[in-house]
């Protein structure tokens, strides 16, 4: 016994002493297929790596690769536009009281994904200052493009939400003991690093197209100092904008189809003619999106969403009384596949144009209002009729017809009949592209835009610099500014006497419709309550003045353990 | 390892033993403890209580058995693991009556005059020679030779044969007018003797102190299970399997309570010694001698930080006891089908029907909405598609064009066996193939196995266990959402027989998707080459070097026409696992006096490394090569990824067994596991474990005063295990890359990279603990007629890893820490008992019981409101102090209807045909913050089964009841949670259920055109997941051993089988036990029908 014990237990620890000293080696961690911190935040490359993907964040909230219903409510729900699906019975946003409450998703996803950029730029602007591999310069210009994020970010959420959690250090240990700071106290903090992030940030002609840059970050700084009641900086950032020779308004036609039938309103959605390449000099900020690039799978979800299903409008028939269907489908002459989410209001559609037929904002190249069916036999009578002039519309009884598949197109939400890439028209089972016999290649499923698009539009600049003006009773300039902008769009000019606050919404949405974020617009200036009042059909039933401000997510709330998260008031 | 030592090696055997005036049983027990060798004889043939003397000092014992024997007239011989006794031959046949005669006359019987004869064979059909066969109320009786015949004399008819066998179950058979009586004996799983796998080593079933059972997996063997897991389901109590809807799919599986959150609760496999980590489907079922299951800490601590979820133990098949090569031939088709025809989608009408239900103000008028109204045009709310479908009376069965008309399963199993002086071998054939109800969910396995071992030296044995699985998913099965979801008014066809490409214009047709090619294969390759020492001049011990090697291989290659809008899109997709694993196991059996020993040490590693590579290509130009030709798609199309990781485990364990005479058993365990995963100041966790047996069985007084007691043991054990939870990678901060992150400057611009911050490193995060205690009592009455076993435990896990719900201004949602601390307790029960034996019929039950209930004692630890008990974690639906699945939302108390609305009744937001529910703060507003509360619990309650067999002479009936109940208040689901929103419900088909309508008042699920967004759209009714379920129906008819002689076989066995045949439950939905409910997108759950045979020669 004693001999078997002393045997195996030198046996054991003889085995043990061979491993021992090689146990930590053989145990050691090695990753094969991931970077980390220590070796992939050092040099320009990898630091412009960081950057794309503060681009990419950006990108996937303005094109809808958040979630849907979030990427709609920060449009529709608002004077320009309801929610067309849940309409009957009114639910969502539709029913905003009801909806609109600190459990619902909306406000949990924009926060989240906000958050997520503001803490990625939070990462770049403390690694650059720890890297020992970049030149001062860089190390500047990384600081600064992470600082245009972050004053980007907390501007948004400050103006949805009011005062919101300050963090502006890389998290290393995670925090549930967050506070609100005050709206003031965020617009401060976007301020203070946006004057920073001027000093290093290269003129917008001496960066690629789509990058950040000093008007850009310029544009932003006179909103934040708008918020901050500090109208004449707003002013002077503005016109600092406004004069920098490298950017104006295209006044006269340009880019790809410039000798095509339509005006420079058209020309500035037209594929390819958003970037400076083009010409473009409006575009500030310039969302990239290329088909097929492997960079830009996430495409731009508005066209979808805001084109009507045309393809689902249905007339009686003329020869049988039958319900049959209008079009063969959707056709590239009109826009891409639409589905009828977001559904302008009355406003948008109608009610904003009426003091300016001639605005070409408003011309047939900007907004489609009528359509001929071609869904039936060529023998039939309705065939080649026009839904609208020749009356259909009026005999159509179904509320589906006139709020989801038939309303005006906004065709700056979609490029035009020729730019459509072969894989999206309809093909029969041996793949020859369908058309219809009045023209045009019928689309599938290719309803998401591959096309670059605004973020930020030099016209803003002048509606900021007129808000400030206003803001501070200067009607007469506000009037000059708001006049540089009609006169682009042929509208007749304003007077002094004509402008306010509500005039400027109005203004900015003849402008900016289906581009801006107009949620964030109106929460921005408490007016997201009046306006909805005013024009929206089925959110202004319901909605309350304290819905100037979105509630804060309840998840976040509850996740913040070690200290409250006060919520808006209303919302309890 | 002792069941695998070649026959000759028993006999060498050194052996010290002084005994006098002894009976031979006695002296053959001695002998059977000393040298771990197992006697069969008949009492009564060898006359064992004869009083012998034996004197032996470090003798072989084929030197004490000549000794012994030879004077007796007793013969011996070896056969596998054991030595066989039978009496000397006799002279010649009168001396043979003689002695017979002589037993007569002692007995006072009148004389022989009938003579019957037979085979006697196990329930494989294999014959079993040296079975005893005893004339009740005689000490008549014979034994049966190698070929398992025999022949007896027997008084008259009304005499009664006893047939006994060590380690099989005893069975009386009355003679009748018989001359001829074939006997199948069956495995007595009671017998003590039994060796049981306990990991890293064998241990007699006397020696087990741990909860530790054997599964029965004959009882479901001519069930159509692919994998042997699906043989588990309801066989040990504990043990839980899940059921299974897909082609080629394992269950999952658990052991006894939830012991973790964020990590697996799946038990470790171990097969044939090695840690398994491939997938068990791939193992041929065919090739399984046992399983058996390791459910208390202190049976699986020796497996350390992987033990906490159980282990299961599985050992494959070697050569047997035969001296010619043993084939075996086993077939069977069952014919598949599903079990609820009500979630088949709804007809062209129904459709209509819901699409009029969904907009329920417009389509209904009048009085309480009972009224259709006239000016409802449904047809103004087609789609283009579906407008002229139904005005061409198109009317299409999507589900029959996709789904098989006969499924079916069908298994070939072919395999060789045997055993020779030095080796023994076991070769296998195998295939299987499986097609389930939904076109291309098809799987195809093929095996192959080689067991073999071989004495190379008289102390050295080597040997291989290795098997080659491929297991074939190919073939592209649609995605049933949108099989579901085609209306029947579309036609899957143009006029010109061409399918349709989009047929309501934006789903893919789903006869496109089976049309896809699509290469899915896993093959398997494992291998464990193994040596067993003797180590020369200490006897008892040994070495063994188990040196495995395991590569797994995974191809996935997928064309697409459709792809990409109906350009083409393919990738090819390569990915292997290279496991391997050495242990080192020294082995020490002693017995001295009245103690016995039985140690082990080990020392192991255990390497894995995989890697993948993934190749994508799209928008083809001539795509007639498919995957094969990915270089035919647009350049810029082309991307590649790959990934690639690597882990160690190093390992040693020390295991002691200690026996005091049969009555008093104590093991002790340790582990120290280290884990490259582990974080570097947590490298190493050791797991300690301690149990305690008393066999009171064994004592005298028991003995005494209760005969008929054959078990009685009590069993009491502590232990800790872990779960590594944490994996590879998991403590190290990560920067995650790819062009899907990136970004690009410019029209034209290039495709550039994005990185971000995924992870953040944790250097404290560790493996999670589980201490357990178990109580447990054995037991067998009236020769094991009635037994059972019974366990309790508590177990309760610390620092349990808990992915902590971060507030999202971190940038990450949640982030773990090894905080949390769970409870689970709980009991099983297993009885068995023959209620009737009566001649050639005989009634076998086995009844399983288990309960668990498990609590959450911890998670963050936070007492923000100071009422002195920590605060339940609502945002993640965890309670302290209630068991951690939690059905925690607003109670429904109705529906609200429409004479409510006409009486301005219904709060905001809410509406006829939507849930009432209380208002719990009451308030008037429903709010997730103050309106939810505890419904009930997700976890079952208990569960059950029942297993009832019938055998009479060669027929065999058995049935099988298994039900998982919830009692008051556990073991909720929510079947409607995954009904379509009013959009997606109105532009699909789905089947019929129940939806309120106004003529449909009371139905359960709320109306299909509205949700109310407080409660949130996937709210609805909790429902209990109660079932009992007729899981298995066997009826098996063996030909008789005369005629199967004729043919030169061993063995024919015809069955039939009816599996899930069928279910009582009051859920909605495919079924209960797999939780899919109303669930568009579930399969759907088989009932299967199968006949089959088993042929031996």
């Amino acid at each position: 016994m004693k001999k078997l014990l002393i045997y195996s237990l030198t046996l054991l620890m003889g085995m043990n002493l061979v491993m021992s000293c090689k146990e930590d080696e053989f145990l050691k961690e090695e990753p094969l297929d991931f970077y980390s911190p220590d070796n992939s935040l050092e040099t320009s490359a990898q630091f412009q790596l960081s950057i794309n993907y503060l681009h990419n964040r950006l990108r996937n909230i303005a094109f809808g690769g958040i979630d849907l219903d979030s990427y709609f409510a920060l449009r529709y729900a608002t004077d320009f536009a309801v929610n067309a699906t849940d309409y009957q019975p009114a639910v969502k946003l539709n029913d905003y009281k009801n909806t609109m409450v600190p459990t619902y998703n909306v406000p949990q996803v924009i926060w989240q994904n906000v958050y997520q950029i503001i803490a990625n730029a939070n990462v770049v602007i403390n690694r650059a200052k720890l890297s020992t591999k970049l030149s001062d310069a860089d190390k500047n210009l990384f600081k600064a493009q992470g600082l245009f994020f972050r004053a980007w970010g907390y501007n948004m959420l400050a103006n949805l939400y009011g005062g919101v959690p300050l963090v502006t250090e890389e998290i290393s240990v995670p925090r549930r003991d967050l506070v609100r700071a005050t709206r003031d106290q965020v617009y401060t903090q976007c301020k203070t690093d946006l004057i920073e992030a001027i000093t290093s940030l290269p003129n917008i002609d001496a960066v690629k197209d789509g990058a950040v840059n000093k008007q850009v970050a310029q544009h932003i700084l006179s909103e934040v100092y708008i918020s901050l009641k500090a109208y004449d900086d707003a002013i002077t950032t503005a016109t600092q904008v406004i004069n920098y020779p490298g950017v104006g308004l295209m006044t006269t036609r340009f880019g790809a189809r410039k000798a095509n039938p339509g005006d420079v309103y058209r020309d500035l959605f037209e594929l390819g003619n958003q970037n400076r390449t083009s010409g473009n000099r409006e575009g500030l900020y310039v969302i990239q999106s290329d088909y097929l690039n492997l960079a830009s799978t996430q495409r731009d979800a508005m066209q979808w969403a805001v084109m009507s299903g045309i393809q689902n409008v249905t007339i009686k028939s003329s020869v049988d009384g039958k319900t049959v269907v209008a079009v063969k489908g959707p056709n590239e002459k009109w826009s891409g596949r639409g589905v009828g989410w977001i559904r302008p209001t009355s406003f948008v559609l109608y009610g904003m144009w009426n003091s300016g037929k001639d605005d070409i904002r408003n011309s047939e190249y900007n907004i489609i209002r009528d359509f001929q069916i071609d869904g039936v036999p060529t023998t039939s009578p309705d065939y080649g009729k026009w839904y609208v002039k020749d009356g259909y519309k009026a005999k159509a009884t179904g509320f589906i017809d006139t709020i989801r598949y038939w309303y005006p197109i906004l065709k700056k939400n979609t490029i035009s009949a020729g730019d459509f890439p072969d894989a999206y028209f309809q093909r029969d089972a041996a793949g020859n592209v369908l058309s219809s016999p009045l023209g045009g290649r019928l689309l599938i499923n290719g309803s998401d835009l591959f096309r670059d698009n605004y973020l930020i539009r030099l016209p803003e600049t002048y509606f900021l610099r007129a808000e400030a003006y206003i803001m501070k009773g200067n009607m007469a300039s506000a009037a000059d500014d708001l006049n540089i902008v009609r006169a682009r769009a042929k509208a007749t000019p304003i007077t002094a006497a004509d402008v306010t606050i509500d005039f400027l919404l109005d203004e900015r949405m003849r402008e900016l419709y289906g581009e801006e974020f107009r949620m964030v617009t109106l929460t921005r200036m408490g007016k997201l309550y009046d306006r909805n009042k005013k024009y929206n059909e089925k959110a202004g039933l319901s909605i309350e003045p304290y819905h100037n401000l979105w509630p804060i997510p309840f998840s976040e709330i509850n996740r913040n353990v070690f200290a409250t998260l006060e919520q808006n008031p209303g919302y309890n | 390892m002792a069941h695998n030592t070649h026959a000759q090696e028993l006999l060498t055997r050194r052996v010290t033993l002084q005994i006098a005036n002894q009976s031979i049983k006695t002296v053959l027990n001695r002998l059977s403890k000393l040298t771990n060798v197992r006697f069969t004889y008949s009492s009564s043939l060898i006359h064992a209580e004869r009083k012998v003397t034996v004197n032996a000092s470090n003798q072989a014992l084929g030197e004490v058995l000549n000794d012994l024997l030879t004077p007796l007239k007793i013969e011996y011989r070896v056969d596998a693991d054991e030595v066989i006794l039978n009496p000397g031959p006799v002279e010649n046949e009168a001396e043979k009556s003689t002695f017979q005669t002589i037993e007569s006359k002692q007995t006072g019987d009148t004389p022989v005059d009938i003579t019957v004869t037979g085979t006697v064979v196990d329930e494989k059909g294999e014959a079993l020679p040296g079975v005893s066969i005893l004339v009740k109320g005689t000490t008549k009786g014979t034994n049966t030779d190698v070929n398992g015949t025999y022949s007896i004399r027997v008084p008259d008819e009304n005499a009664v044969l006893i047939f006994s066998f060590v380690g099989y179950a005893p069975q009386e058979i009355a003679i009748g007018n018989r001359s001829s009586i074939a006997v199948t004996l069956r495995q007595d799983d009671k017998s003590l003797d039994e060796v049981v796998v306990v990991g890293y080593g064998t241990a007699k079933r006397r020696d087990i102190t741990g909860a530790v059972a054997r599964a029965d997996i004959n009882a479901f063997k001519e069930a159509p299970n692919v994998s042997i897991l699906q043989s588990l389901q309801g066989s040990v109590p504990g043990l839980n399997v899940g059921a299974t809807t897909q082609a080629g799919q394992d269950p999952a599986i658990s052991i006894r309570g939830r012991n973790s959150i964020s990590g697996g609760t799946a038990p470790l496999i171990v097969l044939d010694g090695i840690i398994y980590r491939g997938n068990i489907v791939d193992i041929n079922p065919n090739d399984i001698a046992s399983v058996d299951v390791l459910k208390d800490a202190s049976a699986a601590a020796v497996y350390g930080s992987q033990a906490s979820n159980g282990v299961i133990l599985i050992t494959s098949k070697t050569g047997k006891a035969t001296k010619k090569p043993t084939v075996e031939f086993s077939s069977s088709y069952s014919l598949q089908e599903i079990t609820n025809k009500a979630m088949l989608p709804d007809d062209a009408a129904g459709f209509l029907r819901k699409k009029a239900d969904r907009y329920i103000s417009l389509s209904r008028t009048g009085p309480g909405l009972l009224q259709t109204n006239p000016a409802f045009d449904v047809t103004k709310y087609l789609s283009p598609q579906v407008l002229a479908g139904m005005q061409n009376g198109t009317e299409t069965n999507w589900w029959e064009l996709l789904t098989n008309r006969r499924p079916f399963i069908s298994s070939n199993d072919l395999s060789i066996s045997g055993r020779t002086e030095q080796s023994s071998y076991f070769f296998s054939l195998g295939y299987t193939k499986q097609q389930n109800v939904v076109k291309n969910d098809d799987y195809k396995r093929y095996n192959f196995r080689v067991n073999l071992d071989t004495k190379v030296t008289s102390w050295m044995k080597l040997g291989i266990q290795s098997f080659y699985g491929l297991s074939d998913y190919s073939g592209a099965a649609p995605s049933l959402d949108d099989v579901q979801f085609q209306v029947p008014q579309l036609a899957p066809y143009d006029a010109n027989g061409a399918l349709v490409r989009l047929p309501d214009g934006a789903r893919v047709n789903p006869l496109l998707q089976i049309a896809q090619t699509n290469q899915e294969t896993r093959s398997t390759l494992f291998g464990l080459l193994f040596a067993d020492i003797n180590i020369p001049f200490i006897k008892g011990l040994s070495y063994r070097l188990n040196f495995s090697q395991n590569l797994i291989q995974k191809r996935n290659n997928n064309f697409s026409a459709f792809g990409q809008n109906f350009n083409g899109e393919a990738f090819k997709a390569n990915a292997q696992q290279y496991l391997a694993t050495l242990d080192n196991i020294v082995t020490y059996q002693k017995t001295f006096g009245p103690h016995s020993i039985n140690a082990t040490l080990l020392y192991g590693t255990e390497k894995r490394s995989f890697d993948s590579t993934r190749a994508y290509s799209a928008f083809f130009t001539n795509d007639i090569l498919g995957y094969n030709k990915l270089d035919a798609g647009q350049a810029a199309q082309q991307t590649t990824t790959s990934s690639a990781w690597k882990e160690a485990s190093l390992y040693s364990m020390a295991r002691l067994i200690y026996n005091y005479k049969d009555r008093y058993i104590v093991t002790g365990t340790v582990r120290r596991d280290g884990f490259s995963g582990f974080s570097t100041t947590n490298k190493f966790g050791v797991f300690p474990s301690i149990a305690f047996a008393w066999a009171l069985s064994e004592e005298k007084f028991i003995k005494d005063r209760a005969p008929f007691l054959d078990e009685l043991k009590f069993r009491a054990s502590y232990g800790i295990s872990g779960n590594r939870t944490i994996g590879r990678y998991q403590t190290l901060a990560k920067i995650t890359a790819n062009v899907g992150s990136g970004y690009l400057f410019g029209d034209g611009g290039a495709a550039q990279q994005g990185q971000y911050l995924s992870a953040l490193s944790n250097n404290d995060l560790k493996w999670e603990s589980t201490r357990a205690f178990n109580f447990g009592l054995d037991f067998g009455l009236f020769n094991n007629r009635l037994s059972g076993s019974f366990n309790a435990y508590v177990s309760n896990t610390y620092n349990l890893l808990f992915n902590v719900d971060l507030p999202v201004v971190n940038g990450i949602t949640s982030s773990p820490a090894n905080i949390g601390k769970l409870k689970n307790t709980g009991q099983e029960l297993t009885l068995s008992g023959r209620p009737v034996q009566k001649g050639d019929f005989s009634w076998d039950v086995t009844v399983n019981f288990s309960r668990n209930r498990n609590k959450v004692i911890s998670i963050l630890g936070i007492d923000a409101n100071k009422d002195g008990v920590e605060d339940d974690l609502v945002s993640s639906k965890i309670f302290i102090n209630h068991p951690y699945g939690v059905a925690y939302d607003f109670n429904i108390t109705g529906m609200w209807q429409v004479a409510d609305a006409e009486a301005n009744r219904i709060p905001a937001g809410f509406t006829y045909g939507s849930y009432k529910v209380e208002d719990i703060n009451g308030d008037g507003t429903y709010t997730a913050a103050a309106d939810r509360k505890i419904l009930g619990y997700t976890d079952p309650s208990y569960r059950f089964s029942i297993q009832n067999s019938f055998r009479y002479k060669s027929w065999e009936f058995s049935f099988f009841i298994n039900s998982i109940q919830g009692g008051s208040k556990y073991y909720y689901g929510q079947p409607g949670s995954t009904l379509p929103n009013p959009d997606n419900i109105s532009n699909g088909n789905i089947f019929n259920f129940d939806y309120w309508t106004p003529e449909n008042p009371n139905a359960r699920y709320r109306q299909l055109g509205f949700y109310t967004v407080a409660l949130g759209e996937t709210f609805s009714p909790y429902v209990q997941r109660n079932f009992i379920r007729l899981q298995n129906v066997t009826l098996a008819y063996s030909l008789p051993q005369t005629l199967v002689r004729k043919a030169k076989l061993n063995r024919v066995k015809l069955f039939l089988n009816g599996k899930n045949l069928a279910t009582i439950t009051g859920w909605d939905g495919w079924d209960p036990e797999t939780g899919t409910g109303l669930d568009r997108s579930a399969y759907p759950f088989l009932r299967n029908y199968t006949a089959g045979l088993n042929i031996e020669f």
